[in-house]
């Protein structure tokens, strides 16, 4: 992890208006992600932890605030900008992995670098080399319906790696996976980590905050609470859950 | 039974709860079905519905098979001796058209046609009349006292329906004829007339002691045959009999076969392939139109994709479900039949007023018992043909594979749009096709209104009369009257010139004639050639703009008793005399006025209509060759507008002249081409309702495909996705399925499109330049219809869309 920021975030705030209803979302939200940092952040249904990752991820715009994303303001930016910055900066890994059904694997992967304009050999190198890191090389002429959630979520981890981006942003990555195949998706994060990607995850359980190093907890849209990986891990025991037993 | 009402009423309250789906489904069928039932109810007048005489199918018109053309006209002697002679027929009849003023005091003579008639036609068709009889063997030969039997249309109009008319005079034509009948509504002959038939006369009684000999052919010859006698039989006794003849009298009959053919055949052959054409038209059109509300039931049924699951979770087959589905689709189609019917009967109106005169029964086209049985029946297979596909599609559920689905994280096929993506490819081929055909149709109407007909038809406004006999009885008198009125004409401000023809140029009447030339040898018999005959007064060549290319034209030097002059045309000039100088030259035409010199050489016209190229023809003196009907062209730059003063200037010599007619030349011109650009308007109409039809499938297709897609453009933006490559994707999809519907569409236009090739004229069937047109157009009008759904694509919120289920 270096020293210098790759994501700054100042006095946010993100406001819903419904017929006459204003919900507060996020309140005065305060952030700063190192590059090479992995960020996890964490609270309960309906806290605001997704809004916030739709913003950093430039799927949303604040109400208010600053929001610097490798040393660029993002306020200001239009639609066109907004996807060339989705495209270049930031890698997405949905809960619900979000794969294209008619594309194969392989196009699947490739589809970001389309929208980058690379030539043909170049997409080719970059989606069979992020298909050899997630391990699915193999099945890059398959159809996502021909595969496991697990193998999914790999697809998706290597659509989301293929264009070198300089953050991930996981929005519940393992929710709709069993425990193994979660499990398997933590360490292949957490590899990604240690080659030095910037990840924010967003999660609800409190056995994969111990993968990141430092965990942002929400309530009510605003950041109550900030732990890092060795705080984490004490709170856990503290708890009495049972890490290898989670495990199976 | 009672399942099938239950299928019924739920089908009713279904519907009734989709109201906006059945409204856009019932509209589009009631389209279709209204076009297919107004042009069937042509097609079923025309060509279906048995004529209405008494065994329509045993009655047989004849024709002539000369060396150089075919005509449905007999001699007085070749007609005699077929009735005479055939074994096989019960009765013969000769009829000729004609035309004759009606006179009473006080009124305006008005003009009606009718039709000379021997007195076999009345007990051949076996229609009784309203009121009298046709009229007797005896009173059907010469010298007898005139008798006419009337129309009820003429009995009702002009004597005012009088019950007591039967045996009394009328003032029809130049003599006083006794009204021996008076014909039921309706009853029309001979079939074939543009106008109504409103009177008969004997024909026996003009045919003096039948002198006319074996060359003047001018009568049409119907027979009926006996029971047992089939139409084989029959020609096999006419080739016996024509050949016979020809032995006999080799002169006229060298070379002449006597042909029969079916009397409904014969009169609907013209109009028959055109019929056809339209009939496949309006078919593929109701075809778009299925494949369209196809396409509205299978985005539905994906809407009813759980009321579906449910029916067949609690027990209900396959087969129940697609009854049940299949019941909806024939309920909106029979909505939409009683709503094209209503249509119909306006569009039926609209096709007989707007039908060119030519167009053989149009009295008998209307929504009958068989237009009402088709409508009924083609609405039922319509709903049949629609609601078969999707209600196979909706009722194949699988609610285990559907929830594992849901739950597998990608999104939903595109492989279950192909079924809809398939009937789009159809309905884009289907509007090639049909587009194609219009243009082809268009393309001919455009090069054929561009051919110069060979005279100047701007500026110019003719008058048709007939010289009354009353009062100018010799050839003197009328030739008297011709040149009064051409001065009377010629006097009236801004007038520049005057001429007279007997027979204008597509004016729909000519005389041929043979010939010979004089210091050669006589063609042999039978193998005499044809050329056009027209009487022309001086001024008709400079009048009309035909250039005198040699020599000079019909002057006032040309007078009766002169020399026998003859202006002939180029090609005639061209075809007989070749190189040689024709001035000078003399030709026997075998108009029985002898040797004519030719005097000059004029320009080739087009005679008989804009299609046929220009012929040799004849151009006589009428002070030489005296006609008593009359066409006087006036030119003046103001010649549309002049009608009044001509009529004015005509009844200065004849207070009661009548006058027959008053057109431009350009209108005339124009009347020349009435059922070309009718069965345009009808193709083209028909091909933009299905351009219409189609544009809208593809908007709905795009516009289902973007709402179905919603996640995946969500997916495709947060992935750096911008506008233009969501438009490109949408659109490109269109493209895709309209770019292989122009395919397939091309491929059956290049092998269906020669069906139509006796319908176009200066293009062949496979014309480049329109294929590649229409290809345009429609890819053209696709991206349009495609870019608003895409463009909506564009607008995808992609954290809603992500979301989106």
């Amino acid at each position: 992890m270096s020293n210098e920021s790759l994501i700054q975030i100042e006095n946010m705030s993100k406001v819903f208006y419904t017929d006459e209803l204003e919900t507060h979302a996020l309140t005065n939200v305060h952030l700063e992600v190192k590059k090479g940092e992995y960020l996890s952040i964490a609270g309960p249904s309906g806290c605001g932890k997704s809004t916030l990752l739709s913003i950093l991820g430039l799927l949303d715009t604040p109400s208010s605030g600053s929001y610097r994303l490798n040393g660029e303001a993002i306020e200001s930016l239009g639609p066109a900008d907004r996807a060339r910055i989705r495209n270049k900066e930031i890698g997405f890994i949905f809960q619900a992995f979000n794969l294209i059904g008619d594309l194969t694997v392989y196009e699947n992967v490739e589809l970001p670098l389309t929208y980058r304009r690379l030539g043909a050999a170049d997409r080719k190198r970059r989606v069979e080399a992020a298909l050899e890191r997630v391990g699915m090389a193999h099945r890059m002429r398959h159809f996502p319906a021909q595969l496991s959630g697990g193998q999914q979520q790999r697809v998706a981890v290597a659509r989301a790696l293929a264009g070198e981006p300089a953050i991930l942003l996981a929005d519940e990555p393992t929710g709709n996976l069993d425990s193994k195949n979660g499990e398997a998706v933590m360490e292949l994060l957490r590899e990604l980590h240690r080659g030095g990607a910037t990840i924010c995850m967003v999660t609800h359980d409190p056995r994969f905050t111990r993968y990141a190093d430092r965990a942002i907890h929400l309530f009510d849209g605003r950041i109550i609470e900030e732990t890092h990986e060795r705080d984490a891990e004490v709170k856990l025991h503290q708890s009495g859950f049972d890490l290898a037993e989670a495990a199976g | 039974m009672n399942n099938l009402l239950h299928d019924l009423r739920y089908a009713v309250r279904s519907l009734g709860k989709a109201r906006g789906f059945a409204a856009v489904a019932i509209l589009t069928l009631a389209f279709a079905l209204g076009a297919n039932t107004a042009i069937f109810s042509v097609v079923s007048a025309i060509l279906l519905q048995p004529l209405p005489f008494e065994q329509p199918h045993e009655l047989m018109l004849l024709s002539v098979q000369y060396p150089a053309f075919t005509a449905n006209a007999y001699s007085w002697p070749n007609y005699r001796d077929i009735r005479r002679q055939a074994k096989t027929i019960d009765r013969a009849a000769a009829y000729s058209s004609s035309q004759s003023f009606l006179y009473a005091s006080g009124i305006e003579p008005e003009r009606f046609s009718g039709a000379m008639v021997t007195h076999d036609l009345w007990p051949m068709l076996g229609v009784k009349p309203l009121l009298g009889r046709g009229f007797s063997e005896q009173e059907d030969r010469f010298g007898q006292p005139p008798v006419a039997v009337i129309s009820e249309t003429m009995w009702r109009r002009r004597f005012n329906a009088d019950p007591t008319i039967i045996g009394k005079q009328i003032r029809l034509g130049n003599t006083p004829k006794t009204v021996v009948g008076v014909m039921p509504p309706g009853f029309k002959f001979p079939l074939g007339s543009a106008q109504p038939t409103d009177f008969w006369t004997s024909l026996g009684q003009e045919n003096e002691n039948e002198t006319d000999g074996r060359g003047a052919i001018w009568m049409g010859v119907l027979v009926r045959l006996k029971d047992n006698a089939t139409r084989q039989q029959f020609q096999t006794e006419l080739t016996t009999i024509s050949k016979r003849i020809e032995q006999q009298f080799p002169e006229e009959n060298t070379g002449v076969r006597f042909l029969a053919e079916p009397l409904h055949d014969m009169l609907v052959s013209d109009v028959r392939p055109a019929l056809i054409v339209l009939m496949c038209a309006v078919g593929v059109v109701l075809l778009i139109g299925c494949a369209n509300v196809a396409n509205l039931l299978l985005a539905r049924a994906a809407v009813r994709h759980k009321e579906i699951s449910i029916r067949s979770a609690i027990g209900a087959s396959r087969g129940r479900i697609v009854r049940q589905l299949l019941v909806e689709s024939v309920l909106l189609s029979m909505l939409a039949g009683a709503l094209g019917l209503l249509l119909a009967t306006w569009g039926v109106d609209l096709l007989v007023a707007l039908a060119p005169a030519e167009i053989p029964r149009r009295e008998a086209i209307g929504i009958d018992r068989p237009v009402l049985l088709f409508t009924l029946a083609l609405s039922v297979l319509t709903g049949i043909i629609f609601g078969l596909a999707p209600a196979l599609s909706a009722s194949k559920t699988n609610l285990v594979e559907a929830l594992k689905e849901g739950s597998r994280g990608s999104t939903e096929g595109r492989r279950r749009n192909r079924v809809r993506s398939a009937l789009v490819v159809a309905e884009i081929a289907l509007s090639v096709f049909l587009l194609v055909g219009a243009g082809l149709l268009l393309r001919s109407f455009v090069r054929l209104s561009g051919v110069d007909p060979g005279y100047n038809y701007r500026n110019a406004i003719a008058l048709d009369v007939s010289a009354r006999t009353a009062v100018f009885p010799e050839d003197e008198n009328l030739v008297q009257f011709q040149k009064r009125a051409r001065e009377q004409l010629r006097a009236i401000p801004g007038v520049t010139s005057v001429g007279m023809a007997n027979h204008l140029p597509l004016g729909n009447s000519e005389n041929i004639f043979s010939f010979n030339i004089v210091g050669r040898p006589p063609f042999p018999d039978g193998q005499e050639p044809n050329a056009g005959f027209v009487a022309v007064s001086p001024g008709y060549f400079e009048t009309m703009g035909i250039p005198i290319l040699r020599g000079r034209p019909v002057t006032e030097q040309d007078v009766r008793g002169g020399q026998r002059v003859v202006v002939v045309s180029e090609s005639f000039a061209r075809q007989y005399l070749g190189k040689e100088n024709p001035l000078g030259k003399q030709v026997e035409i075998t108009d029985g006025d002898g040797v004519r010199t030719i005097v000059g050489v004029a320009g080739d016209i087009r005679f008989v209509s804009l299609t046929d190229p220009p012929k040799p023809f004849f151009y006589v003196a009428h002070s030489q060759s005296t006609t008593r009907r009359m066409q006087f062209v006036v030119r003046a730059p103001n010649a549309a507008t002049l009608g009044p003063t001509l009529r004015t200037a005509i009844r200065k010599i004849d207070r009661e002249q009548p006058i027959l007619g008053i057109r431009t030349l350009e209108e005339i011109r124009s009347e020349s081409l009435a059922s070309r650009r009718f069965m345009l308007v009808l193709t083209a109409v028909l091909a933009a309702l299905a351009l219409v039809l189609a544009v809208v499938g593809i908007y709905s297709i795009m516009s289902y495909t973007v709402t179905q897609r919603t996640s995946e453009i969500g997916i495709r933006m947060s992935l750096g996705a911008e506008a233009r490559d969501i438009l490109r994707l949408i659109v490109g999809q269109a493209l895709r399925l309209v770019g292989i519907g122009i395919a397939v569409g091309v491929l059956v236009a290049l092998v269906a499109t020669r069906v139509m090739t006796t319908l176009l004229y200066g293009i062949t069937a496979t014309d480049p330049a329109t294929f590649v047109s229409i290809c345009f157009i429609i890819g053209s009008i696709a991206l349009i219809a495609s870019y608003v759904p895409a463009n909506r694509a564009t607008k995808v919120d992609p954290l809603v869309a992500i979301r989106y289920d």
